[in-house]
């Protein structure tokens, strides 16, 4: 033991004396273990981590084909199936309605469940009660079960249960809170849940079921083939007692509970937060790589130039098993306090990435952010601390074995001078030469896609959308919820945005409605009847109705005709339109479409439009790819706005934040219970659209993590010349007695050095160009082979090894050539 | 200064002072010495007495503390490292106790490396390889390697290296202290052909023997010259011919 504790001691002493080698060591081992850590965690958080319900693998999503599943049938299955020990039916949402809590309004998102929701999940209030079965009817009295989240950031009230809110302009009482942390079945749950038969009601003021799906827990002890073969058998019953919307084709099949963000997840998103996901652990397992790889190379090479100190420790006595110990003992320090640096970079940088989270999270949709704020995942920590310390102590005990079976008589007179010099360590030089050739090349990985990431977050925040975002504010608000009728609606909110434009600062106001998706576009020719009208798109065109003064306000020219006036909304007038571009060049590819008469809609079409103006296409960056084309409507009293928009005059754009303070204000000076839900500029729209942040946030870790690559590759760089450097003092002595200036020597160092960094440049590109096209699908609006990605990775790596490559070539050029000899 | 301008080297008053832990070393404390063109001088002594101090100053590798040095005529105390290169690289030639040739390079090319810091043309470099090559008797070791090559032939490839750029002196530092008998013989047989050709050497050596081969012997104690013997007669053969001596 004394033995052991005095190794402890030198090996501490050892690593104090070799403060650049102890630096880098600890340094490569915090940043490959921190980084690993946090990249795993938001991983886990993401994909992995489970729902807080009970028991999650015993619940299963089943799925019907050629049924027309409603209410009724639903009930019947919960009640005679042989399958589910509690079947619930849920809508399909989150969806958004606005929440008026005291003079807080807000966009809430709900999710109307059946009664038995909570129960089957197996979760307990934290406050008061779940629903009741008698609440899911459709005329049952509205009551709302709250997040806890919700409770907590509208104070927390203890006396929460029996307080009124109003959705939609509907008073709902609440009867219960949900326990901490509860989100559903989902990873991000609502903010408040609805009984089922309020859904409709609630969101679209029509009293009837939405159309439900279900989700089941299984029987204790049934298994999932099992189930799905019971499952089977409800069918005949179905069809027996629901003949209309059961057939011969009909079937029911369960599935896993799929580990999703939010139940509207796509398959697209789905595919998207893997494939980042994916993207992420192999940028941070590269890390990792390289790390190791530097790591076993400072360690190789620490133990090459202790060779002499060895030979002296064997030839006076010291046994081999000694030696190994020490040595090992010494990488078992490194390991440790390299570990517990790295726990400690890594706990830092999930701070700042949940203080990031934190920022956005007002605004942020669907509080994803609540997945990403994620914590230190202990099991990730325990295995990436595992990795370091095993590939440490394995590093360590190479040259520790190797030193320990070397000629001792060689190694001791090797400083008397062997004659021919270099020889030897040159053995060692092509192995960490080719390390440094593969850390480069993982490192251009890194670097080109940190750099790729970036320009496509850049592209996507910078994607012109047809108009100047730049001075537009965009006031959210809900006439509705105030208990207005769309006629009334109208005239509410043209006085409110009368108002805003006899602000100072504000140019124009315009008023637009949530739009929709306009189904077939036909052209209408009089007199020319047609069974079979031809589609003029293939997608379906959104249709928003907008107010006069829409497009000026949006700064959106009109590329032909006029903007809508005050007649062209008038019941009998003649029915018109405004079209984009692309619609307008379908309809006539070699002439004007103005004037012309078009009918669109789904299942029957609507009345003959007659095309008034043309405006320019809309891009949105990441939404409408495909380019979807634009109908614009004049907004009629049946229409009911959702949106003011303020076009500020040029000199108002530094008093931005003070409009948007007093914005609210002055609406409730026209009316003061019209719900104001935001006021944000339309950059602030842009930046946190979902698929923006999420693209800005992978290309922040990404820069982060390829900064990490390239100060490890640089680290490793600097850590081989200068081992290189320092075994070749002799020579370069004999190079500089034989008449080679400092200058010479200098050149010959940063010579050397570029020629690996140019080899493992042209290698990296080529792995970073397969890494690209497999993860292309994640750029926007940047192709793989993006040339200024490909020149700024070269510059950044060129200058990065360049650097690492100088100090120990400025070393060089000043070595004293008499000491060299000496040294010889 | 007429002595001055004859003699290939000249050095006033040399002193070197090593300072290691506040501990002053007087490697060197008032050398005065004058080497003539196409001279042959031993400079011998025990050990840590200043040879190989004295030999690194005169080879530029090294400054002095105190006092001036002429080579050439020229006083090399105000040349800047690049000069001090030049100089090293053109007009003098080493040859150390452990050869140190470059393992990573083959004969040939540890030739030529003086050569190539001159930026002497390829051709150019190749003849004067190969004539240095033979005036050592190595040129059908040319492609080979130094670890390839017995010690006497590695100090032989060392000589080559010293001369191939036609230095005005060559300086040997030790150049027989890391090779058996004969093969120090056949070292010491070839700079005495060297000198015979008109090279000015000056060598360091302990060993009396070999400092016989040399015209003048100069002795030092302690950083100070304490016997300066000048050969009239130069031996015959390596240990046995007779030599007279005058002080």
């Amino acid at each position: 033991m004394t033995t052991l504790w005095q190794d402890v001691r030198y090996g501490f002493r050892m690593l104090c004396k070799n403060p650049g080698f102890t630096a880098i060591a600890l340094v490569t081992l915090a940043i490959g273990i921190g980084a690993n850590t946090i990249m795993f965690s938001l991983v886990n958080a993401m994909l992995f981590r489970s729902v807080h319900v009970q028991d999650p693998d015993r619940l299963v999503v089943c799925k019907d084909d050629n049924l027309d599943l409603g209410y009724e049938m639903y009930t019947y299955m919960r009640d005679h199936n042989p399958v589910f020990s509690d079947l619930v039916a849920l809508d399909r949402g989150p969806h958004a309605a606005t929440l008026v809590w005291g003079d807080v309004s807000k966009r809430a998102h709900v999710m109307y469940v059946s009664s038995n929701y909570f129960s089957a999940l197996g979760v307990a209030p934290a406050r008061g009660r779940y629903f009741l079965p008698e609440e899911e009817r459709l005329d049952a009295e509205l009551v709302a079960v709250l997040s806890h989240r919700l409770w907590q950031c509208q104070g927390a009230d203890p006396e929460i249960v029996g307080q009124r809110v109003s959705l939609n302009g509907m008073p709902a009482q609440v009867v219960g809170v949900a326990p901490e942390g509860f989100t559903g079945a989902t990873l991000v749950g609502p903010e408040l849940w609805l009984p089922l038969g309020s859904g409709m009601r609630v969101q679209y003021q029509l009293q009837e079921y939405p159309l439900p799906q279900l989700m089941g827990r299984l029987r204790p002890g049934l298994s999932m083939s099992g189930a799905q073969a019971q499952l089977q058998s409800l069918i005949p019953r179905l069809r027996e007692n629901f003949p209309r919307s059961c057939n011969n084709h009909s079937t029911l099949s369960l599935n896993l509970l799929p580990r999703t963000v939010h139940s509207t997840q796509t398959e697209g998103d789905r595919a998207y937060l893997s494939g980042a996901s994916l993207f992420l652990m192999g940028v941070s397992a590269v890390i990792l790589l390289i790390a190791c790889t530097n790591l076993a190379n400072m360690i190789v090479i620490h133990g090459i130039t202790r060779h002499r100190e060895i030979a002296i420790r064997l030839a006076v006595g010291g046994s081999r098993w000694y030696v190994v110990r020490q040595l090992f003992v010494e990488s078992l320090l490194v390991a440790l306090l390299g570990g517990g640096l790295g726990i400690v970079l890594a706990i830092w940088c999930m701070r700042v990435l949940n203080a990031w989270v934190a920022a956005l999270d007002p605004e942020f949709p669907l509080e994803l952010a609540r997945v990403l704020t994620t914590g230190l995942d202990l099991r990730v920590l325990a295995a990436t601390l595992g990795i370091c310390l095993t590939a440490t102590v394995l590093f360590g005990l190479k040259p520790a074995l190797r030193l320990s079976r070397r000629d001792v008589v060689a190694d001791l007179k090797e400083s008397a001078g062997g004659g021919v010099m270099s020889t030897r360590s040159t053995r060692g030089i092509m192995p960490r030469g080719l390390s440094v050739v593969f850390q480069t090349a993982l490192s251009v990985v890194l670097v080109m896609a940190a750099v790729l990431c970036t320009r496509s977050a850049r592209k996507a925040i910078q994607t012109n959308p047809g108009f100047d975002l730049q001075g537009k504010l965009l006031i959210e608000i809900d006439a509705r919820a105030a208990g207005y009728d769309p006629a009334r609606s109208v005239q509410v909110c043209e006085a409110v945005a009368e108002h805003l434009n006899a602000l100072p600062g504000v140019q124009m106001a315009g008023l637009s409605c949530d739009g929709g998706f306009g189904g077939s576009v036909v052209e209408y020719a009089p007199g020319v009847e047609s069974d079979t009208p031809g589609n003029l798109l293939a997608r379906d065109p959104f249709v928003c109705p907008v107010g006069g003064e829409y497009f000026e306000s949006m700064g959106i020219p009109l590329l032909q005709g006029r903007t809508f006036c005050r007649l062209d909304s008038v019941t009998d007038a003649e029915k018109v339109l405004i079209i984009d571009e692309p619609l307008a060049r379908r309809l006539r590819p070699d002439a004007n479409a103005l004037g012309c008469l078009i009918q669109y809609g789904w299942r029957s079409l609507s009345e003959p439009h007659r095309i008034v103006g043309i405006v320019p296409t809309l891009h949105s960056a990441l939404h409408n790819p495909e380019k979807r084309a634009h109908i614009y409507l004049p907004m009629g009293p049946k229409h009911r706005p959702a949106y003011i928009h303020l076009r500020l005059a040029s000199d108002a754009l530094n008093t931005e934040a003070t409009l948007r303070q007093m914005i609210p204000a002055e609406i409730r000076k026209v009316d003061p219970y019209l719900p104001v839900l935001s006021v944000r500029t339309l950059m602030d729209c842009q930046r946190n659209d979902l698929p923006v942040w999420l693209r800005l946030m992978g290309a922040r870790l990404s820069l982060i993590f390829g900064a990490m690559a390239l100060f490890l590759a640089a680290l490793g760089i600097y850590a081989v010349k200068g081992y290189m450097v320092a075994s070749r003092t002799p020579e370069i002595g004999v190079r500089m007695a034989l008449g080679a200036t400092r200058r010479g020597i200098l050149a010959m160092v940063l010579r050397e050095g570029a020629i690996l960094t140019l080899v493992g440049l042209c290698w990296g590109l080529l792995l970073a160009w397969a890494v690209a096209r497999v993860a292309g699908s994640l750029l926007y609006g940047v192709s793989p082979l993006d040339p200024v990605s490909i020149a700024v990775t070269i510059v950044v790596l060129g200058l990065a090894s360049l650097l690492a490559s100088y100090i120990p070539a400025r070393r060089a050029a000043r070595v004293d050539p008499m000491a060299a000899l000496r040294y010889e | 200064m007429s002595g001055v301008q004859e003699a290939l080297i000249q050095v006033e008053n040399l002193h070197r002072v090593f300072v290691t832990d506040e501990v002053e070393t007087h490697a060197l404390a008032g050398i005065h010495l004058s080497i003539a063109r196409g001279e042959y001088v031993a400079i011998s002594g025990p050990s840590g007495c200043g040879k190989s101090t004295l030999m690194a100053i005169l080879g530029l590798l090294d400054t002095p503390s105190e006092g001036d040095y002429w080579l050439d005529g020229r006083p090399v105390a105000s040349l800047t490292p690049s000069e001090r290169a030049r100089i090293r690289n053109r007009r003098v030639g080493f040859i150390f106790q452990s050869f140190n040739l470059i393992g990573d390079l083959t004969v040939h090319q540890n030739v030529e490396l003086p050569l190539l810091y001159r930026r002497v043309p390829s051709a150019q470099r190749r003849q004067w390889v190969q004539e240095a090559l033979d005036r050592v008797g190595m040129s059908h070791r040319a492609k080979h390697y130094p670890a390839q090559l017995s010690g006497g032939q590695q100090q032989r490839v060392a000589a080559a290296r010293a001369v191939v750029g036609r230095p005005a002196i060559l300086l040997a530092d030790e150049p027989t202290g890391n090779l058996d008998s004969n093969s120090g013989r056949a070292v010491m047989d070839m700079l005495a052909e060297l000198h015979r050709e008109g090279t000015t050497i000056c060598m360091v050596t302990h060993d009396p023997r070999y400092a016989g081969y040399a015209q003048r012997t100069i002795h030092l104690f302690d950083g100070r010259i304490v016997d300066d013997d000048m050969a009239v007669q130069k031996p015959q053969d390596s240990l046995g011919g007779t030599v007279e001596r005058r002080a």
